[in-house]
């Protein structure tokens, strides 16, 4: 009998840390840069050099971030990643982008490079990309109260054998309160497999939000 | 991994469009080959690098509407055809899955709350129509539509949800012209995907709905019979110059519907008249074909891109494709420059077959989808 999908692995990046499965936890203070970094911050926390990250939104970077603590590139198979699925929840959407992007506006040409973030989905790209992922890729537009959709959609593509493995994360980012949502940052990657070993997610109580359970495993460091 | 669960039955379509309200109008206007890609009127004073759009004619909208109360007009609208088809079933069982990029920007630009969020477009829509069931809203891109047709279906086949509406919706504004125009991406006269002139993406608005129902009794005669998703995984804007994404989608729908490229009796393509996209749209679907493709016809010359709405809107005219047994031709398209194995339609062509349908589509984030119907 094939295991119930289950969390294999997580990662967290908010104002605060960057922590995760992968054994990282670092504050961002404690790095000398400011949340939730820009490239120099990455490359204190990994240890790399990575030009390309300099070009994301925060959103992008922080779901990225979590991404690679929660040690995606490590702990997913490499044959698995053309079919693994990518999962993506958001209620802040791009909301911070597509203000940056409405300011410019005016009678010079507008900011491509900054369009191109005005997609919620954008940041399920990014992460997508860095790890090879080729998997069905979903990004969910959320209400306010309706967290961990993402990953019952993810136990759902496992369940039906539509990939082996799935993240599935949250992400928020918004640099100040508008139109009744606060500002915040905060990324979680939950990575998701038929295995055993990790936390059923069927068995995750409804109505209560599982990515901020997600997120305070992660920081202790466990799954 | 083939078909497993409840059919997937298509039971109502809903459609507004750059020719006005009604899915009738719509199949009329595109089988009759003509484009309401037009001179902008409504968007006139917004700048882009494009004289044209396909905007929803003035005559239907309401006077002095807001822009920010278009993208729920067109949802209810195409929402109402859909469900009035279907018999106006009991809308306290059924869920909605609505797709968009962008929904109501009020708050973004100009004064509002709709914040550039679906999930608040979704709630109003949902509260409109009292519609009772599961709520959920897809963003992702150009493949929205499809995304969502997707996730509706998987939701119908597993047994947890009867019937739901899916509601694909995105409206002309300032914000998206200026967008596509800052990337370069728009045709400064009417797209003409495929073709050797082809300069970028002509943008249309509207919105499409397909309502979706476990029960055999309510069957318009299609249902969805598989679907799949892929990521190309190579670059953040453009698709895989191998078309490897759509493809992998491709073959991934066929699977779970049990069924063979060999199968399929017209495709209706994304089409987008942007040089990369075409062309690796073309190569992903010989690719999948193992050579020559079956018939494909795109209608984005006609409707305009119309972004979120196209995955939905576009399903629509597929399974008009299958109802007509019949493919329209590809408006615009004079000289192919593309794959040639790529069986374009130049003249409305008779199907031989019309039992299966593909419909694809590819967003931003290397995001690929592809649909299977089955008559």
């Amino acid at each position: 009998m094939t295991p119930a999908p289950a969390v294999l692995a997580l990662g967290l990046a908010d104002e605060r840390l960057v922590a995760g499965t992968s054994g990282v936890r670092a504050e961002w203070r404690a790095l000398g840069v400011e949340p939730p970094g820009d490239g120099r911050a990455f490359r204190a926390i990994f240890g790399r050099r990575d030009a390309t990250f300099r070009r994301l939104d925060r959103a992008s970077r922080a779901l990225v971030l979590a991404s690679e603590a929660a040690g995606i590139g490590e702990r997913l198979p490499r044959a698995a990643r053309d079919e693994t699925a990518v999962v993506v929840e958001t209620e802040r959407g791009s909301l911070d982008v597509d203000l940056e992007f409405a300011a410019s506006l005016g009678p010079g040409p507008a900011r491509g490079a900054v369009f191109a973030y005005t997609l919620p989905s954008a940041s399920l790209g990014e992460v997508a990309l860095r790890h090879g992922l080729r998997g069905p890729a979903i990004c969910l537009s959320i209400g306010a109260g309706r967290c961990g959709e993402a990953l019952h959609e993810a136990r759902r593509l496992i369940e039906d054998e539509e990939a082996p493995f799935a993240l599935a994360g949250c992400v928020e980012a918004l640099g100040q309160a508008r139109g009744g949502l606060s500002g915040a940052l905060r990324a979680v990657v939950a990575l998701i497999g038929a295995a055993e070993g990790g936390a059923a997610v069927a068995a995750w109580p409804a109505g209560a939000d599982p990515f901020a359970e997600l997120a305070r495993r992660a920081a202790g460091g466990a799954t | 991994m083939t078909r497993r669960g409840r059919a997937v039955h298509v039971a109502g379509r809903g459609a507004v469009s750059g020719f006005g309200a009604g899915v009738a109008t719509l199949a009329a206007r595109v089988w009759g080959g003509h484009s309401a890609v037009r001179a902008r009127a409504r968007t006139a004073a917004f700048p882009a690098p494009t004289a044209v759009a396909a905007e929803v004619p003035a005559g239907w909208l309401p006077p002095g509407v807001a822009e920010a109360e278009l993208p729920r007009l067109l949802a209810r609208a195409a929402a109402r055809e859909a469900l009035a088809e279907a018999g106006s079933p009991d809308p306290g069982g059924i869920g909605l899955v609505l797709a968009s990029t962008k929904a109501d920007l009020s708050g973004v630009m100009g004064a509002g709350d709709g914040l550039g969020s679906p999930a608040r477009l979704a709630a109003r829509l949902a509260d409109e129509l009292a519609l009772g069931g599961v709520r959920a809203v897809v963003s992702t891109a150009c493949a929205s539509g499809l995304v969502a047709l997707s996730l509706a279906a998987r939701r119908i086949a597993r047994g947890e949800d009867e019937r739901l509406l899916v509601v694909g919706v995105d409206a002309l504004g300032a914000f998206v012209l200026a967008g596509f125009g800052s990337l370069h991406a728009l045709d400064p006269g009417p797209c003409r995907p495929f073709d050797l002139g082809r300069r970028g993406i002509s943008l249309g608005e509207g919105a499409g709905a397909l309502l979706l129902s476990a029960r055999a009794s309510d069957s318009l005669g299609v249902a969805i019979a598989g679907h799949g998703g892929a990521n190309d995984a190579c670059d953040a804007l453009l698709p895989d110059d191998g078309g490897q994404g759509l493809a992998l989608a491709g073959a991934r729908a066929l699977a779970r519907a049990g069924l063979a490229a060999a199968d399929v009796d017209v495709i209706h393509v994304h089409g987008t008249g942007t040089l990369a996209n075409d062309r690796s749209e073309a190569l992903g679907l010989v690719r999948l074909f193992g050579g020559r493709t079956a018939p494909a016809f795109g209608t984005k010359a006609q409707t305009g891109h119309t972004l979120g709405a196209a995955g939905v809107l576009e399903t629509v005219l597929a399974i008009e494709a299958l109802r007509r047994r019949i493919a329209p031709p590809n408006a615009g398209l004079e000289e192919p420059d593309v794959e040639p194995r790529l069986d374009l339609v130049r003249d409305p062509r008779p199907l031989a077959r019309a039992r299966c349908a593909l419909k694809v589509a590819g967003g931003f984030g290397g995001i690929q989808a592809a649909l299977v119907l089955q008559a």
